[in-house]
């Protein structure tokens, strides 16, 4: 089985608070027009006000990080973003402006993952993201949902 | 696309991170010719940087672009980032990551190629 870790960065205290047990169910649904079951993680990413701008304005976008085989075949990854689109669109009622889907393939995001971290102190970042893990698996329970914000704080 | 993340040590004022958001995008769209819809800007702060950096510029841009363009607007952008935050560009780091504009979605369509934005733009509109 195949698993795959999903980032969706959403505003905080944006309606996916609500929704999010749906937003999830969605897309496995979707990954299921590309892969066999596969085991998803699904992590949110979450925006404090001030922190994020779309056309230099504060945004309400949504983007959603959905990461696909690299052999997929150009209308496979364009049919599985647009049913990952519509389903987002419907459940949450944003407008097609609101949500960005990008299929990236598991080793750009291995390679963008890996960029990441590079900005950070060697000797700090395992300190910092084992300490985020953690705070963010205790609270899992009570929020139903595995989150962390861009502060790298749970 | 683009998502420009610019991650800092301390947080910025908010006026500050209004304004970069602004120039970021206005530098963008001057060099690219993309449309402003397109540009997002994310920041992070109270980060444990890399040692001696302040600052840091991550992009995430539509691939196909010459390296020269890219590095055009890299130059432009850090010098203003510089100006506008007050950090030294000694005291700043850069990255760009590519990423093919069919693997993602923005307006319920895929994105253009660059350079096929306005026949992009005429057949699908966009918001702004």
């Amino acid at each position: 089985m195949k698993k795959l870790q999903v980032i969706a960065s959403v505003h905080e205290g944006a309606v996916w608070q609500m929704k999010h047990k749906q937003l999830e169910a969605a897309i496995a649904d979707a990954y299921s027009l590309i892969l066999p079951a596969p085991k998803l993680t699904m992590v949110w990413q979450r925006l404090p006000a001030g922190q994020a701008y779309l056309a230099g304005e504060p945004s309400t976008t949504s983007t959603v990080v959905v990461p696909v085989p690299n052999d997929i075949s150009p209308a496979q990854r364009e049919q599985f973003m647009n049913a990952v689109c519509q389903e987002w669109m419907r459940i949450t009622d944003c407008s097609v402006d609101e949500i960005i889907v990008n299929a990236m393939s598991e080793d750009y995001l291995s390679r963008y993952t890996a960029l990441s971290k590079s900005r950070l102190s060697k000797k700090k970042v395992k300190a910092r993201y084992l300490g985020m893990l953690l705070a963010a698996l205790v609270k899992k329970p009570f929020r139903g949902y595995l989150s962390f914000n861009i502060n790298l704080r749970s | 696309m683009p998502l420009y993340t610019v991650s800092t040590r301390e947080a910025l004022d908010g006026d500050v991170k209004a304004k970069l958001a602004m120039m970021i995008t206005d530098v963008h769209c001057a060099h690219t010719g993309a449309p402003r819809t397109f540009v997002q800007v994310y920041f992070a702060q109270n980060l444990p940087l890399a040692e001696a950096v302040d600052l840091n510029v991550q992009a995430s841009v539509r691939a196909g672009r010459s390296e020269e363009l890219n590095k055009q607007v890299e130059v432009d952008l850090m010098q203003q980032v510089a100006d506008l935050s007050g950090i030294s560009l000694n005291h700043m780091s850069f990255s760009l990551f590519e990423v093919p504009a069919s693997w993602v979605m923005e307006g319920g369509v895929i994105l253009p190629e660059p350079g096929e934005e306005a026949e992009w733009l005429e057949k699908h509109g966009h918001a702004g």
